[in-house]
């Protein structure tokens, strides 16, 4: 059985369709001056333990429930130049193995703060638009170690991305190609570097333009490989694809998202509890 | 399974993509000014350029939802309602949509007015906002002095960035339809 501290408000929404990348951060804003906010909630679960490829029996019931609100702002200083932050509230507990016996972990607060710069560069076509972005990051170690379930692991990390978007009034393409670099931390905590891809496609069906109301609908495709490591739980790292469904609802300066994301492949180092299932929520302003 | 569940998903998706945006026709009209905006796809990503748009002085408010400006990301066109008596600023127009993060690209006027001399040639006031309109020295505009007319003509981006506020606007293409 899965648990969710946050299962209130996230569980009612699992049954609307599934989002995957962040509209908010990538489409607006736009104009010089502009800035924003966004409030995204995340819940991921999962009781499926992994050795490599393979899915093996859980006989101690190994568990993890994760859900992190995110609280992320913008501010666009022209529309080549951007910063962003993100700080997460984080809330979770895991079943792990300690000396033979199941153990229950959790923790719960302010976890790590992302800075990042994306420096945009715009192809504005007739009937089309495009922009290439190169956006380098750093994750601050503003999340305590403290709790036997860190919610931060005490380094600093640097990450770098580079993406490209196509977008006409009917369809929507964004691809993210990023590195993480995650240097050691406390308590032994040192997680692999992490190389990832994330591919959005979709389609704009409906759009109102006198009332600048609208819906995207997009596939979320992510692809992760991890280099090996270690946390409190014992070894991390491998690799995973997964995809699921977005759905994005707008209106004037306001955007809804909702997703849902699983793993297609995933490939563990040693024995580990699978990813897991994603539900997201969030909800953007833009000014 | 996995694989499946993913097919099926993307079947679900590209089932949806048939679907409509609606539009509203707008042309160029005395009170409506209709602008040319290269890459004006997503009104979510425009709307800090509609947003600019909507403080500039001489819109109509009561047009376009209340804010005079009415965004068509199907035709990449931007249509502003024009309040009568207030001069069109061009220049700001282009400064509000190249601060939005886009590159407006031609301007699609209509004007009323008598045409009448000009120690350059001819000249049109537009009966909408006062704004004098230097015509070119064509037969047609010859032919026309003295009479009221109505006068369809488009300016670049590059023109009118450099029309600065109460100056007169040089027109070099018209098309003109004497009024009875």
């Amino acid at each position: 059985m899965k648990r969710a501290r946050l299962s209130g408000l996230l569980l009612a929404l699992t049954c609307l369709p599934v989002l995957a990348h962040q509209p908010v951060m990538d489409m607006a804003p736009r104009w010089q001056g502009g800035w924003g906010f966004q409030v995204r909630a995340e819940h991921v679960a999962s009781d499926e333990l992994l050795a490599g490829q393979q899915e093996v029996a859980n006989p101690f019931g190994r568990e993890k429930t994760i859900d992190r609100l995110w609280l992320e702002g913008i501010y666009t200083f022209r529309r080549e130049l951007r910063l962003t932050l993100k700080l997460p509230w984080v809330d979770q507990e895991r079943t792990v193995v300690r000396n033979g016996v199941a153990v229950r972990e959790s923790g719960a607060g302010v976890g790590d703060l992302i800075i990042g710069v994306p420096m945009k560069r715009y192809d504005n076509q007739v009937d089309a638009s495009r922009n290439i972005a190169f956006t380098p990051s750093i994750r601050l170690p503003t999340g305590s170690t403290a709790d036997a379930f860190p919610v931060g692991d005490g380094s600093t990390d640097l990450g770098v991305s580079v993406s490209a978007s196509f977008e006409r009034a009917d369809i929507y393409q964004y691809y993210d190609l990023f590195y993480w670099a995650n240097r050691a931390g406390e308590r032994g905590i040192h997680q692999g570097d992490e190389l990832g891809l994330d591919i959005n496609i979709g389609v704009h069906p409906w759009h109102d333009n006198l009332s600048n109301t609208g819906v995207f609908m997009m596939l979320d495709v992510a692809a992760r490989d991890e280099q090996p490591g270690r946390d409190m739980a014992g070894v991390t790292g491998g690799r995973r694809l997964s995809a699921g469904p977005v759905l994005v609802w707008y209106r004037g300066g306001i955007m809804v998202r909702t997703e849902v994301s699983r793993p297609l492949y995933e490939r563990v180092e040693g024995v580990q509890l699978s990813r897991g299932d994603e539900f997201k929520l969030g909800i953007g302003f833009v000014f | 399974m996995r694989i499946t569940t993913a097919i099926s998903l993307m079947a679900c998706l590209v089932g949806f993509a048939a679907g409509a945006a609606t539009t509203e026709a707008t042309e160029a009209a005395p009170d409506r000014l209709v602008i040319e905006v290269r890459g004006v796809v997503c009104s979510f990503c425009a709307y800090g350029t509609e947003k600019n748009l909507a403080k500039l002085n001489f819109l109509d408010r009561t047009q376009y939802g209340g804010d005079g400006v009415l965004l068509d990301i199907n035709t990449r066109r931007i249509t502003l309602a024009l309040q009568r008596g207030k001069p069109v600023r061009y220049a700001a127009i282009n400064d509000a949509i190249r601060q939005g993060g886009y590159d407006p690209v031609m301007y699609h006027a209509t004007l009323t007015g008598v045409v009448g001399p000009h120690p350059a040639g001819f000249q049109l006031v537009n009966e909408h906002d006062g704004l004098v309109y230097l015509l070119p020295g064509s037969p047609a505009v010859a032919a026309s002095n003295g009479k009221r007319v109505r006068l369809r003509t488009t300016l670049s981006a590059d023109q009118v960035a450099k029309v600065r506020s109460g100056e007169s606007v040089r027109l070099s293409t018209v098309s003109l339809e004497v009024l009875p």
